[in-house]
């Protein structure tokens, strides 16, 4: 187990070393000049020289690319041409919004997913199966944008519960509950489709059969055995989910004007601020591998028949 | 078993949907009631103004911040020797004394050598804010200034140039700038090395702010997140991402007439959805909309009765054009330059922006000195377009590549274009390109980008940011994309430079419009309205010509 794990982690460096090297070549492919969007389009051509020289945009690809990398395994990601904030620091400013809003995510990923999932498959074709599998396609289809903007309709201006956006310190969760909410929506439905497949699959095997045969309680045999072997696709889920959301969900943010690492991505990649660009994509591709490897690793506690050498 | 499914299915979605347009329709009558109308009433103290904005500022050091939201925030800090008057419209160009007695002329002997020399002489009793609380004076303007020039940042050096030893400063050939004197502590003296009577408004610009050496030496690098300046307020506090916070500058009130300072505090949020903040100042949560109406919600907002008060709609000193390459096939003739002007429809385009475009058929916009109301070179007649096309050797039109960029309205105003275009025989195939990418690639000579859309906001209220920077100097990178050049034009631009009688300046500045626009490099399109909104409790709300915002003019009616 102890090498698997040391075996997975230099993979995930090889990962993150590919990720850095297409994100900064697909930044020169664009043919754009970060100087002209430091210093704005007014500016003339010798300021414009002047930037270049200071931040080295002049220099070959590959040296300039060398230096970030030298300077990244010294644990500098570099200064945001825009704000002059270590990128580091910007993002740590950034990551606890990101992070009340995914936490709040996947409670209500799972908190709506898991009922509805097993209600949906212990009754299969009761009434209540069809209603929550209407509302599971809704909540798949619908634009989590528009139904951001109908829920902070709804219950923060008509009905004013909850704040009508914006974020307040990890101290005042509540700025949390409607965007995790609709953040959840959507994937409460895959999470109940998902659960309800698996469960199927299951309930027609033989020591399910046998358990009931048994005399076991329903209780029982749902738990112990139709739920403990059902875990699996929404862990995996789960861990893709939690990297993905912590990674910073733009639309989210936007419409809930959350400040967040989406946000913060999106405005660097509109300034062409390509060490806040780099910094944010490493970032949220640690934060992947990372609960990919957490996942993987919480298989073997959940399904003993699996063993990773 | 599959219909009765469909048809829940599709129950459902009525119900959300009915539920959806039923609650936007009770919008409109929702919220708190008013009490006041923009920019009247008496001005009342104290309370604090909520202004939500999308983007923060990048940063409050004066020598590099350039965005609305840094200046509008940056200018109840730091103050300039000169400003414009606090009034909307074209009375908001005048230029005024800030933290300058006077504003200098020929008159009062501020100006000498005709026009070369600029003398300020500073306020007495100027104070830095708290806790420096030192006097102000001369010393700290050239500190200032200076401190500016060096900056490896700084994006607009080139505005100041043209004083003499300004290059050889920037270059480290010279210690100190020779050209920028300190003639006593309250006086300081300017010399350019030729007359330029535009130069007062670069003066204007927050780029020449006074600060603090003592105060800079301080906090360091910190210092575009930590401002100190003499203005009406002191940024309290920072919140990276979520709000700035300023209360006012008890050493403010020795300085008299320019600026107020009505509320106590100011909160910034940013990060704010347009949308979101809308609704947020109709339940009374939000006093000024920084990014204004979004576009989606203007049509509602001006029709209901209940909101319609609070709109403000000011036209913004810039203007979108059509550019065209003079040194690209077949646009380096005039006559195709001319047809272009005669076939695009601005009507249609300005109904495309709703309540957002004012019409402009000349390169000056309203508000900047120069434009002629109803002036107009070409209107829209596609038989002319027609004609002049075939007098110059295309009567069957010809092929070409229309380039614009993917910020919201390029893309749809380059289709209506197009189609203007295609009416004339001109089959142009459009280009979107991404923003950054998009205001590089146009202003080099290698790229060939022979017809597109460009845009330009004033850097202060005077033809020459028009005329210097679009119209002359066709250089690499510059802003002119059509690389016109008009001898006549330049020599015009260059004499301008030392008229100091302001009406005839002016004329020299109608005639360089007129010959440009025979020339037709450009296709005036429209000026941009700013779609300003306030809340119901907000007083002497006004949107500024050159600020767009000047927050310290402004006041809670219910003084909360």
């Amino acid at each position: 187990m102890g090498r698997y794990i040391i075996r997975r982690i230099l993979w995930m460096i090889v990962v993150l070393f590919f990720v850095s090297l297409l994100t900064f070549l697909l930044f020169f492919l664009g043919g754009s000049n970060p100087a002209k969007a430091i210093a704005g389009t007014h500016a003339t051509p010798q300021v414009l020289a002047k930037i270049n020289e200071y931040y080295g945009f002049n220099k070959p690809l590959w040296t300039q690319y060398g230096l970030y990398l030298w300077h990244l395994v010294h644990g500098n990601m570099g200064t945001s041409y825009q704000t002059q904030l270590p990128v580091a620091t910007a993002i740590l400013q950034r990551f606890p919004a990101t992070m009340m809003v995914a936490l709040w995510g996947i409670f209500f990923e799972l908190a709506i997913g898991i009922p509805v999932g097993m209600i949906s498959a212990l009754k299969q074709y009761s009434i209540r199966d069809r209603v929550f599998t209407v509302f599971s396609l809704l909540g798949i289809a619908a634009p989590s944008f528009w139904l951001g903007f109908i829920f902070l309709f709804a219950f923060a201006f008509k009905i004013p519960i909850f704040p009508l956006g914006g974020y307040d310190g990890l101290l005042h969760p509540i700025y949390g509950v409607l965007p995790g909410l609709v953040l959840g929506l959507g994937g409460a439905a895959w999470y109940s489709r998902m659960l309800r497949s698996s469960m199927l699959d299951i309930l027609g095997a033989d020591y399910v059969k046998a358990a009931r045969a048994k005399g076991l309680p329903e209780r029982t045999v749902v738990w112990r055995h139709i739920m403990r072997n059902a875990w699996s696709p929404i862990v995996t889920l789960l861990g893709m989910d939690f990297g993905w959301f912590l990674g910073g969900v733009l639309v989210i943010e936007i419409v809930f004007s959350i400040p967040g690492i989406g946000q913060q991505a999106w405005n660097a990649i509109q300034t062409q601020d390509r060490p806040m660009i780099m910094g944010t994509v490493l970032f949220g591709a640690l934060l992947v591998t990372v609960s990919n490897l957490v996942v993987d690793i919480a298989y073997t506690w959940l399904d003993p028949r699996v063993k990773y050498r | 078993m599959k219909t009765r499914r469909t048809l829940v299915a599709s129950v459902a979605l009525a119900l959300l949907l009915a539920l959806a347009v039923g609650l936007a329709a009770c919008g409109s009558s929702s919220g708190s009631s008013s009490s006041s109308s923009p920019g009247t009433g008496t001005p009342k103290s104290g309370g604090t103004l909520r202004v939500t904005f999308q983007g923060e500022p990048t940063g409050l050091d004066p020598a590099i911040a350039w965005e609305v939201e840094s200046w509008s925030i940056e200018r109840l800090t730091y103050q300039t020797f000169l400003t414009y008057a606090d009034k909307p419209g074209t009375a908001g160009t005048q230029l005024v004394p800030d933290l300058a007695a006077e504003v200098p002329s020929a008159a009062n002997g501020g100006i000498t050598q005709g026009g070369k020399v600029y003398t300020f002489h500073l306020k007495p009793g100027i104070k830095f804010a708290p806790p420096v609380s030192t006097p102000v004076t001369a010393s700290d303007f050239k500190w200032s200034f200076q401190r500016m020039m060096k900056a490896p940042l700084a994006p607009a050096t080139f505005f100041y140039t043209g004083i003499v030893g300004a290059q050889a400063y920037i270059d480290g050939k010279a210690s100190s700038i020779s050209g920028f004197k300190v003639v006593d502590p309250q006086t300081v003296q300017i010399t350019l090395q030729k007359p330029d009577t535009s130069f007062l408004f670069a003066m204007t610009m927050p780029f020449t702010s006074v600060m603090s050496k003592a105060w800079v030496a301080k906090v360091g690098k910190q210092i575009n997140r930590k401002p100190l300046g003499t203005g009406p307020y002191t940024i309290t506090k920072w919140t990276p991402g979520q709000e700035i916070t300023a209360t006012k500058n008890p050493n403010f009130a020795s300085q008299g007439a320019q600026g107020q300072q009505y509320v106590d505090n100011m909160d910034f949020t940013f990060a704010a959805n347009p949308g979101t903040a809308l609704l947020k100042l109709e339940r009374g949560q939000a006093d000024v909309l920084g990014d204004g109406i979004p576009p989606a919600d203007y049509l509602r907002t001006t029709q209901s009765s209940q909101w319609s008060k609070y709109v403000v709609n000011a036209p913004q000193i810039m203007w979108f054009y059509t550019f065209m390459n003079v040194l690209e096939k077949p646009f380096d003739n005039v006559k195709v330059r001319q047809a272009i002007n005669y076939a695009i429809n601005t009507q249609k385009i300005q109904k495309l922006l709703a309540g957002q475009a004012a019409s402009l058929n000349q390169i000056y916009p309203k508000g900047m000195p120069g434009h002629q109301d109803g002036k107009t070179y070409y209107t829209y007649d596609p038989a002319k377009a027609k004609q002049l096309l075939a007098a110059a050797g295309f009567p069957n039109g010809f092929t070409t590549t229309f380039y614009a960029d993917n910020v919201d309205p390029m893309p749809k105003l380059a289709q209506s274009v197009q189609s203007d275009l295609a009416a004339i025989g001109i089959t142009a195939s459009l280009k979107i390109m991404d923003r950054a990418t998009y205001w590089n690639f146009i202003s080099l000579k290698k790229s060939h980008a022979a017809i597109g859309f460009s845009d330009w906001y004033q850097d202060f209220p005077d033809p020459s940011d028009w005329i210097g920077p679009l119209f002359t100097n066709p250089i690499d990178g510059g802003a002119n994309s059509s690389f016109y050049e008009n001898p006549q034009v330049t020599a015009l631009y260059n004499a301008s430079g030392s008229q100091l009688d302001p009406a005839k300046r002016l004329q020299m500045f109608e005639q360089m419009q007129d010959i440009i626009m025979q020339d037709a490099p450009t296709a005036p399109m429209y000026q941009a309205v700013f779609n300003g909104m306030h809340g119901a409790d907000t007083g002497g709300f006004y949107v500024h010509p050159v600020w767009t915002f000047n927050f310290q003019s402004y006041w809670k009616t219910n003084g909360q």
